[in-house]
């Protein structure tokens, strides 16, 4: 499947800002199922210095310096990607939970994956989590069955609502209030993963949405996602779940990042000079969906 | 006699540094013993006087002023002995240690070989909270992975020398370690040059030197970076930063600008390329590695990632200071270096292995239990203190996290002698070294410091705990001759750029007025005292009503002075006139010396130490008892010193520009003073009482009467306003301020100050003070037109600060938009 994913960001300041540093960790990374076919970023006002990294996780980011005074700020990525469905698994042949408990302790692993066991910035692992998990990974089961399980029971347990969270709220305030969005949602279930001994990661994207039955598709009206991935065993490798959706992403997905947490992956993070009170953010996301025969390879890359 | 070595009892738990098992002094200590042991009490107590006078000296003084939060800074007069056989094996333990840990550091923000082998294991690193995936990939060459360490050194009770502590990412207490050695040697000349001590300057020196190497450029900026007055050990950074000749700055005097950093001026910047950092890892960037620093500068962790610039320490080397980790650096000292590690770890057991844990929870009275990770829980646990409830509660706490504890030996710190006031007695101390690295292996200091915890059962050795520093002798075999006290800082590394830094500027600036208001309201209550004195007879008493309305005005302090119904002028003077001298309202002298002390004390760097101990002086005052001395005598002294200071401060100082900006100030304030007296003195229709106007010459330092003017007021104006020979006159003296600000150093070029001042000074040239001085009533012409003048005045204190303040950053992070 292929997609065209833009994606606006718009800071208003009340009064100008004089410097600014940006971090922009919105340019897809190329997965076993996705490959990135070209892609594009316009800032404005121009940066007046910028370079292209990729960090320790190969997700790329992009550092930018502004210091002439603006009031606006204007970011515009579009990206042409191209999507595979991953292979379907059968989650009843995956391993048993416990052959998989606390392999990232052993030092056999890939060091990047093993970090993903420990508890990072905005999540912790305690009994306390892992109390929500213990239910579904009963004694043998497969990894990925019990996973599935959790996911469901995350999506049935707690109450999506935008007004619920802050952009970073403590795991432990979801819990409390059983209600937030997809971030909250992926932080809760990865912490409870962790707690039982597994390797689990956040995930940042896009998801396409689909119009209700009937009505046409609309523009803009789409937006950034986030779901969790786990690790599967060497043989079945890192699996996607998302509990926002108790679904298993499927060729709707496109991952932009992943990391530990939010904290890794957080898409503008900036620092500015100035620029005091109140600031205006809008957001748009377009995620288009070609058919295979309309699309034509384009390569460009600008800032 | 109080420095007896015969009722010294050591700790029978631990291992006694003075008395070896046979009840004799150990190698090293004869001489010392012999030496106290000969001093009386009075020449102890001399001793301790100068001590403290050289720690004042030094700027030490911990409790100077109000203006330091740090806490108090005691010194021992008895050093702690290490005689140099103990010491060559310190130094080559401590010098394999570094470079076993620095290889660490390499690997984990590097290859990682050591972490897929499972020779490091996983937990040590991505378990630990100051491990920084940022980190990774802005990593420098092996080589500058540890530029600096230091180690926590004890002794366990069978004499086997260990280390406690590593400190990897910003060892402190090297500063502490040279003041020690200044105040020591000096207070015993003739007993150190006998012993032999070794120097610990050269070692400064390699650090300097080491610095430069990491440098891109000869000509870029090395510095110091502090997390401010806020720091326990800001005093050490103002030290450390004058003896290495390197500017001390602050998160906010950098920038980072085309992905390098800069040290920022207020009219220029200068590219830094060096980093010796006073802050954790995770303060340094808000950007990249801690959103909610106030401290750090945006964008550093980019300038290294971009190798324009070098941290000493590189970020992320907090990750090394784990107490797991010590545990695994025998296997991993084979494997890196091939050597067997000379200088071992103190026994440490970790509660997420059961059997270990089994060994804590049996003898928590044995151990001291800490946090793995200290960042999130600082609380450590001494078993033999705790009572049974607590060790209960500890209990609990391990076995619901295992893994988040570990335990050491409680007894892992040699005792040793101290000179408490009750005579010699025998306290744990923990010993602390550095060493200094470069690609040809590290050099370790010949020397330390030594913290002595505050009790002979203690086991805390921070300042804060009440903590006694003691200097570290490290004995050679004959005596040395190379120079130990400093005869001069090492040169500064540039004085241009002396100003650059804002927060500097805007202290100067800040000084300037408080030195001035100190001036102005010091002279003004010594004139009042004097009037209260003389207040004998009706003109007397007059004046000495108008003086305290006017102080009254001045401060904005009320008085409660009743002339009529007291029985002595003195007595009825007194509460009303010690609240303004040592009253909590923030415009009473008192106050204002401590504000003068707080906005001196960040930089202290800047001034001659004449400067230095005016201002000690001063605001040595503010703590003494009330009423030791006549109140006029007092505040007399302090218009006399604070004269001293001003004319230091404005003419002695090597920056010039310095010494600008603190002119800036005190002329500014000194305007004000002119018209806030003016007001509070000639508006009113009454005859003006005898004794005032020459009260007030007196104030505006007007020598002679000049007034054949049959009007006074008219006299005062004349000469307080507009008399251009009187260089202590408001026209004068804003004169002087807009040539100050005239200045290129300090222009900017569009705040239109400069103009707005020469119109002031046109406007005063303009007024017809003889019709303003026949309208004084309350809100009539004179009235309107001196509060026209304060108006104005007021405004230019924000401009000026305006010219020095940058404008903070503020964070931003997307929300993201959920689906």
């Amino acid at each position: 499947m292929r997609y065209t994913i833009r994606h606006y960001t718009d800071y208003r300041y009340a009064k100008p800002v004089d410097q600014a540093q940006n971090q922009l960790r919105m340019l897809l990374r190329d997965t076993p199922n996705q490959h990135c076919l070209s892609y594009g970023v316009r800032v404005t006002p121009k940066p007046h210095w910028s370079r292209m990294h990729r960090d320790a996780l190969g997700n790329k980011f992009l550092y930018l310096e502004a210091d002439k005074p603006h009031k606006r700020f204007k970011i515009f990525v579009r990206h042409d990607v191209e999507v595979t469905p991953p292979a379907a698994i059968d989650p009843a042949q995956t391993p048993a939970w416990e052959t998989l408990h606390d392999l990232h302790r052993s030092g056999t692993l890939d060091e990047s994956d093993a970090m993903h066991g420990f508890p990072s910035l905005m999540i912790p692992v305690n009994p306390t989590l892992a109390t929500l998990a213990k239910p579904h990974f009963t004694a043998g089961r497969p990894v990925l069955e019990a996973a599935l399980a959790l996911n469901t029971a995350i999506n049935r347990d707690f109450t999506f609502d935008p007004q619920a969270t802050s952009v970073a709220s403590p795991v432990v305030e979801v819990l409390r209030g059983r209600r937030g969005v997809c971030q909250d949602f992926s932080h809760v279930m990865i912490a409870a993963l962790r707690s039982m001994g597994l390797m689990a990661r956040y995930v940042s994207g896009y998801i396409e949405t689909l119009p209700p039955p009937g009505k046409p598709r609309l523009v803009g009206a789409d937006a950034s996602h986030a779901w969790v991935s786990l690790w599967c065993g060497p043989d079945v490798g890192w699996q996607d779940l998302d509990p926002t959706n108790n679904s298993q992403p499927s060729g709707q997905h496109i991952t932009t990042a992943w990391g530990r947490d939010y904290n890794d992956v957080i898409p503008l993070n900036g620092v500015v000079s100035g620029g005091g009170g109140q600031t205006k953010l809008s957001i748009r996301v377009d995620v288009m969906r070609h058919d295979t025969q309309q699309f034509q390879s384009q390569s460009q890359s600008q800032y | 006699m109080i420095t007896n070595f015969q009722n010294y009892v050591a700790d029978a738990g631990r291992y006694d540094a003075l008395r070896g098992a046979d009840g004799q002094p150990r190698d090293g200590w004869q001489r010392l013993i012999q030496s106290f042991s000969a001093l009386d009490s009075r020449r102890v107590q001399e001793c301790r006087r100068e001590r403290d006078r050289l720690l004042t000296e030094m700027g030490i003084g911990g409790s100077a002023g109000s203006a330091s939060k740090a806490p108090k800074w005691n010194l021992d007069l008895l050093p702690y002995v290490v005689t140099s056989q103990d010491w060559r094996d310190i130094e080559t333990g401590l010098a394999q240690r570094a470079e076993l840990l620095r290889a660490i550091a390499a690997d984990i923000y590097g290859e990682q070989r050591l972490l897929r082998s499972g020779l490091l294991p996983a937990e040590c690193v991505f378990g630990h909270p100051d491990f920084l995936l940022p980190c990774i990939g802005a990593s420098v060459p092996a080589e500058q992975q540890l530029v600096l360490y230091g180690a926590e050194i004890g002794r366990a009770p069978d004499g086997q020398l260990w280390v406690t502590q590593d400190w990897t990412q910003t060892p402190s207490g090297m500063g502490y370690a040279l003041i020690s050695r200044m105040v020591i040697s000096r207070v015993f000349p003739s007993l150190f040059r006998d012993a032999g001590v070794h120097p610990v300057l050269p070692f400064l020196r390699s650090l300097r030197s080491n610095l430069m190497q990491l440098a891109d450029n000869d000509a870029d900026q090395i510095v110091l970076m502090t997390g401010g007055e806020a720091s326990d050990t800001y005093n050490e950074h103002l030290l450390l930063a004058r003896q290495l000749g390197i500017a001390l700055v602050e998160g906010r005097d950098l920038q980072v600008s085309h992905g390098r950093c800069w040290l920022r001026g207020t009219d220029t910047r200068q590219p830094v390329s060096v980093i010796l950092r006073h802050l954790f890892d995770a303060d340094c960037d808000p950007l990249e590695l801690n959103r909610r620093t106030a401290t750090g500068t945006a964008g550093l962790l980019q300038a290294v990632r971009n190798r324009r610039l070098s941290f000493a320490n590189p970020l992320g080397s907090g990750v090394l200071e784990n107490p797991l980790l010590m545990r695994a650096l025998p296997q991993l000292c084979e494997a890196v270096l091939g050597e067997t590690l000379k200088l071992p770890s103190v026994d440490t057991w970790w509660c997420a292995n059961s059997s270990e844990r089994k060994h804590v929870l049996a003898k928590l009275d044995s151990l001291l239990v800490r946090r793995v990770d200290r960042r999130r829980g600082t609380a450590t646990h001494w078993g033999p203190g705790l009572s049974r409830s607590s060790k209960l509660a500890l209990a609990e706490q391990i076995q619901a996290m295992p893994e988040a504890f570990v335990a050491h030996t409680a007894h892992a710190h040699p005792s040793a002698p101290v000179l408490s006031d009750l005579g010699v007695a025998s306290h744990p101390v923990s010993l602390r070294t550095f060493a200094v690295g470069n690609a040809s292996g590290f050099r370790v200091m010949s020397g330390g410091i030594a913290r002595a915890s505050e009790s002979p059962d203690g086991w805390r050795y921070s300042a804060r705990h009440g903590g006694l520093f003691k200097d570290v002798w490290v004995l050679g075999t004959e005596p040395w001759h190379e120079a130990q006290t400093l005869p001069q800082f090492l040169p500064r590394q540039s004085t241009a750029m002396q100003l650059a830094r804002p927060r500097v500027a805007e202290n100067l600036f800040w000084l300037g007025r408080y030195a001035a208001r100190t001036d102005s309201l010091a002279r003004l209550l010594g004139l009042c005292l004097q009037a209260v004195d003389h207040a004998g007879d009706l003109a007397g008493q007059q004046t000495a009503e108008q003086l305290l309305a006017l102080l009254r005005i001045h401060t904005g302090i009320p008085l409660n002075a009743d002339f009529q119904n007291a029985d002595t002028e003195q007595q009825a003077a007194d509460p009303g006139l010690r609240a303004l001298i040592s009253g909590p309202h923030p415009s009473a002298l008192w106050p204002t010396i401590d504000a003068l002390a707080k906005a001196a004390q960040p930089i202290q760097d800047y001034f001659v130490p004449r400067a230095a101990e005016l201002i000690h002086t001063l605001s040595a005052v503010t703590g003494e008892d009330d009423a030791q001395e006549h109140p006029q005598w007092q505040v007399e002294r302090i218009a006399l010193q604070t004269t001293a200071l001003l004319g230091q401060l404005l003419n002695e100082l090597p920056d010039t520009n310095a010494a600008a900006v603190i002119e800036m100030g005190s002329t500014l304030e000194h305007c004000l003073a002119i018209v806030r007296v003016l007001r509070g003195t000639l508006i009113g229709t009454d005859t003006l009482p005898a004794g005032l106007v020459p009260a007030l010459l007196q104030l505006f330092n007007i020598t002679a009467s000049r007034s054949s003017d049959d009007d006074q007021r008219l006299a005062v104006l004349r000469a307080s306003v507009t008399d251009t020979t009187n260089p202590q006159s408001l026209r004068r003296r804003l004169m002087r301020l807009e040539q100050l600000l005239d200045t290129p150093a300090t222009q900017m070029p569009a705040d239109g100050l400069v103009r707005d001042i020469a119109d002031q000074i046109t406007h005063l040239g303009l007024a017809k003070l003889d019709g303003l001085a026949a309208a004084p009533q309350p809100g009539g012409p004179l009235d309107l037109w001196l509060d026209s003048l304060q108006q104005g005045l007021r405004k230019v204190s924000p401009r000026i600060q305006a010219r020095f303040t940058p404008r903070r950053a503020k964070s931003q992070a997307q929300l993201v938009p959920t689906s």
